[in-house]
Formats: C-alpha cells, sequence, structure tokens
C-alpha cells in the first residue's frame, strides 16, 4: 500500500490583457496547487494579481510557472537561450510572481517550468542546471516541480528538494518519458479511466507504462489541465474519485513532507 | 438607392488566444478593418483574417494601433508625430503584405482605440499619419469619427472619411462614450440607428438631440457578446429598407468627385 495523499496542481493566470484563457475561477476549488504564469508566455501583472488573490481565497499553494519569452508561441516552441538567459529568466519570472505573493500576504511554494522549456529540461542538462540555478537563486528551499528525467536530477544535484509530477491523462514510454501526442491514444480522454489511472497512481506509487513497465516515479503530484473544454468538471471529478478512495488532497509541499517521513 | 457599408474590426485574437467570431461576421458585412499585431493579431492571425476577408470579397483596411499589446491599444501614450507616422507606415506595410500575397487590396486605414482619439481630435497627428498614408498609398482612404482634421490630412493628399457608429452613444458634441467593457446592445436598437443615420443623416446622443452624422460607413463592434445578432439584425434592416451593402471604396466610386458622399 502506498501513500495516500496527493497534490493536484494547474496552470492558472493564464490570461493576458484583454484575452481571456481557462476558467480558473471553476477550477480552483478542485485543485491544491497553482501554478501562476509569470507574463512571459501568459498572464500580466494585473492577472497575476488576480490569481494570486484567487488561489488564497481557495487556500491554495502558489507556485511560479516561468517560461520562455515568447507570448505569441505560448511558450511552446523551442528557443535557443543560452544558459545564462534561462537562469535569469526564471529568476526574474520568480520574483515577478513573488511581489504579488507578498502582497497577498501567501508563500511562494514552487516552481514548475511551463511548456517547452519544461520539455526540454528533461533531456537537456544544460538547461535543466541554469533553471534549477534560477530557482536555487531566488530561494534553495522552493520545491521544484519536475516529471523526471535530467531536470529532477538536476534538482537534486543541486540539493532541492523535487515534487514529482504524473500525468493521469497521458501514456507513458518504458523510458518514463510520456508518449507523443502525435501518437493514437497518447492522450486518455476518457475522464472514467483518467481518473482510475489517477488513483492506480497513488495507491500503488508508481506509474505504469503503456507496455506494462512499472514506473518508479514518485507521485507527489497530479497535473490537471484547465484550458481544456470540460476541465473544470473533470479535475471536479478526479478530486472527488480521489477522495472517494481514501486519497486525501494535500498541497505539494505536505505530499513531499509526507513522502520524506514515510 | 442608398448605399452603405458595414466596418468591423477583425483579426483581433493573439497567439493562443482568441477574441470575436470573424467568420461568422463576415457574410453580413462588407469592410474587415484588420489588427496589424501592435495592439493584437500576429502574422498568423493577419494571413487568416485576410484570406478570409478576401474570400467574402470585404474590402480590407489597417486597423493600426498604439504599440501596447497588454493595454490592447487603449492606453494613451505620449508619442511624436513622427513616431505616428512611423508606426502606421510599419503596421500598413505588415498587412499590405499579407494582403497582396492573397490576392485582395487594401483600400483605407483605420486607428484602432486611443490612437483613433488621438488622431481625430490633433491635426498635426492626423497629418503624420496621413503622410504616413501617402508614403504607401495615396489612394488610401483615412477614416475617423469626424472631419475635424480634414485639412491636415488633404495636406497629404489623402481623402478622410467620417463614419458613424450604431453601438455606441455620441454626446452632444458628437463624442463616443467609449465603454471600458463591450456591452451587449439591443440588435434592434441598434438594426434602427443604423437605420436612421443610412436615410436621415442622424443619431439621437445621451442628451437626447439629434446629431448629423453623415456618412457612407458605419461601424459595429465585433467583441460584443452578441456581436452576431446586432450585424446580422443591422443587415437584415439594410436589406428589407433596400439599402445595398457595398464596400466603402466602391461607394466613393459611384460618386463623381464633385458631388458629395452620401
Amino acid at each position: 500500500m502506498g501513500q495516500r495523499v496527493v497534490d493536484l496542481n494547474c496552470d492558472m493566470g493564464e490570461s493576458f490583457g484583454a484575452w481571456k484563457m481557462g476558467d480558473d475561477e471553476r477550477m480552483f476549488p478542485s485543485i491544491s496547487s497553482a501554478n501562476v504564469a509569470c507574463g512571459f508566455h501568459g498572464g500580466d501583472p494585473r492577472v497575476m494579481a488576480r490569481t494570486v488573490e484567487l488561489a488564497k481565497r481557495h487556500g491554495v499553494a502558489v507556485g511560479a510557472h516561468p517560461a520562455f519569452p515568447d507570448l505569441v508561441g505560448f511558450g511552446r516552441r523551442n528557443l535557443d537561450v543560452t544558459p545564462d538567459e534561462a537562469r535569469t529568466d526564471v529568476l526574474y519570472q520568480i520574483g515577478a510572481l513573488w511581489g504579488f505573493c507578498r502582497r497577498a500576504g501567501v508563500a511562494l511554494a514552487h516552481v514548475k517550468p511551463h511548456g517547452q522549456l519544461n520539455n526540454l529540461a528533461m533531456t537537456n542538462r544544460v538547461l535543466a542546471d541554469a533553471i534549477v540555478a534560477g530557482v536555487k537563486d531566488f530561494d534553495p528551499e522552493l520545491l521544484v516541480v519536475a516529471y523526471g528525467g535530467e531536470f529532477a536530477k538536476a534538482a537534486r544535484a543541486a540539493g532541492m528538494r523535487v515534487a514529482y509530477e504524473v500525468f493521469a491523462d497521458r501514456e507513458y514510454n518504458a523510458d518514463g518519458t510520456l508518449v507523443s501526442r502525435r501518437v493514437a491514444g497518447a492522450v486518455i480522454t476518457d475522464p472514467v479511466r483518467v481518473v482510475e489511472r489517477a488513483v492506480a497512481m497513488v495507491l500503488d506509487g508508481h506509474v505504469r507504462a503503456v507496455d506494462g513497465t512499472v514506473l518508479e516515479i514518485p507521485v507527489h503530484t497530479i497535473c490537471t489541465h484547465g484550458d481544456t473544454p470540460g476541465a473544470a468538471d473533470l479535475a471536479a471529478r478526479l478530486r472527488a474519485g480521489l477522495e472517494q478512495a481514501g486519497v486525501r488532497i494535500a498541497t505539494m509541499a505536505e505530499v513531499v513532507r509526507q513522502a520524506a517521513v514515510a | 438607392m442608398i448605399k452603405m457599408d458595414i466596418n468591423v474590426d477583425m483579426g483581433e485574437g493573439f497567439g493562443r488566444w482568441t477574441l470575436g467570431d470573424d467568420e461568422a461576421l463576415m457574410p453580413y458585412i462588407s469592410s474587415a478593418n484588420i489588427a496589424c499585431g501592435f495592439h493584437a493579431g500576429d502574422p498568423r492571425i493577419m494571413r487568416r483574417t485576410v484570406s478570409a476577408a478576401v474570400r467574402h470579397g470585404l474590402d480590407i483596411g489597417a486597423h493600426v494601433a498604439l504599440p501596447d499589446l497588454l493595454g490592447f491599444g487603449r492606453r494613451r501614450m505620449a508619442l511624436s508625430p513622427e513616431e505616428v507616422r512611423d508606426y502606421g507606415t510599419y503596421q500598413i506595410g505588415a498587412l499590405w503584405a499579407f494582403v497582396k500575397s492573397e490576392g485582395g487590396t487594401l483600400s483605407y486605414v483605420k486607428p484602432h482605440g486611443s490612437l483613433y482619439a488621438m488622431i481625430n481630435e490633433n491635426p498635426a497627428m492626423a497629418s503624420a499619419l496621413a503622410e504616413g498614408l501617402a508614403g504607401i498609398d495615396p489612394d488610401l482612404i483615412l477614416l475617423l469619427l469626424n472631419r475635424n482634421t480634414e485639412a491636415a490630412v488633404a495636406r497629404h493628399g489623402i481623402r478622410l472619411i467620417a463614419e458613424g457608429f450604431v453601438d455606441l452613444d455620441y454626446d452632444a458634441k458628437g463624442n463616443l462614450i467609449i465603454e471600458r467593457v463591450k456591452a451587449a446592445r439591443d440588435p434592434d436598437d441598434v438594426a434602427t440607428r443604423a437605420l436612421r443615420i443610412a436615410t436621415e443623416h442622424k443619431v439621437r446622443t445621451i442628451e437626447g438631440i439629434d446629431l448629423s452624422v453623415d456618412t457612407p460607413t458605419i461601424c459595429i463592434h465585433g467583441d460584443a457578446p452578441n456581436a452576431l445578432d446586432v450585424v446580422s439584425a443591422t443587415r437584415r434592416r439594410f436589406d428589407e429598407a433596400g439599402i445595398s451593402l457595398m464596400p466603402i471604396r466602391r461607394i466613393l466610386a459611384s460618386h463623381s468627385p464633385e458631388q458629395p458622399v452620401a
């Protein structure tokens, strides 16, 4: 029997200026950690202020969601940055969000890179080290959210705590990477199956790859998505399904703390 | 037969963010004011919007704005006339490239948001923008709220056309009451106002007096929550009254130069 506590994280505050994205107000009741966009791929000062206030009101932990500086590409494209640029870009964005956290009187709990910055850090150790350095520059106590790979190794090597993230709606390869979205069936769209998988991941304490291989990935936080149709309903079902299975939803800091004691 | 043009702001999405449903509105209108990337729009959206406008046989206008994506071009900015001229040239040129590559014609230029007000009230600014138009094509028409700056614009050989607004209120001085967020208007009321402008050249102000609005083109906003209802109701009213919907350039061409428009 594995752990019976898990965090639900979601990318939040990705609206920008006159443009709205996601239904944050409806997502907040279902999640325990918010990855708040910091203005580079989405979000702006007004949106950030509002998102942090909403998180506070819902008792949801706030984390920074730094990205490549690519608003029009929503941070989803490769950008050939130097390690120093990556490090300062991450530091900059964490600091910007921290200002709103400080003003609202909430702690900044974690950092989860967004989009392609996150994807590349899985395999690019130089970039992974640079991101981790930027996080550590700000506060070595911050949790680094990683789904494995070089990024998790870089964070551990730097002596930082890692909150391991899993995807209940994605199939895994035997090496722990995600099956490409371009492969049919890589994204699980049936809400019933997503909930079943999430419950199994938390109770088993590991992830099962598409070929049946058991992946020894700690299950600290489950990624939920706020920008797809029906996202808020799916998140609510996910939370209810986990709770019915006896799993408690807690912030990732608490989950990681508990895992360290166990 | 009365001829009228309906112009609508289009292509105001940005990157992953959408705004308005352009293609749904296009069958009902005759001119598209297309955002050029300064307040909204990006190269991919510009091509898509121009392509759709050409397909629907619409006249295309450059919707030039202040360089303020985050503020959607709705915040005043201290600019020199030379900056206004060059920002105009830049945006018109950018849109012109897409119009050329899609096989259409660029007919007019309409400033957006705060730039619209700045140009309309200040002859020096209007002259600067007109110089930008003339530098690209002296046949480009400039759309503004009134003929306040007509002499300054005419110095560069540019024709100024005052447009009418049917989903915003005028005050007795002929100024528009700008809404921070576009509110829904009763489609029937808007259609009635449009018909009155077309047939009587008059609009009722918030003070309850009649203002003379003599124009071949009316603007309807595509970002209202019920934009499709408003636009289709106006078009229907025109059709029922035997008013012929026609792009601005063709309306102007159908009048001899000596005769005043409308």
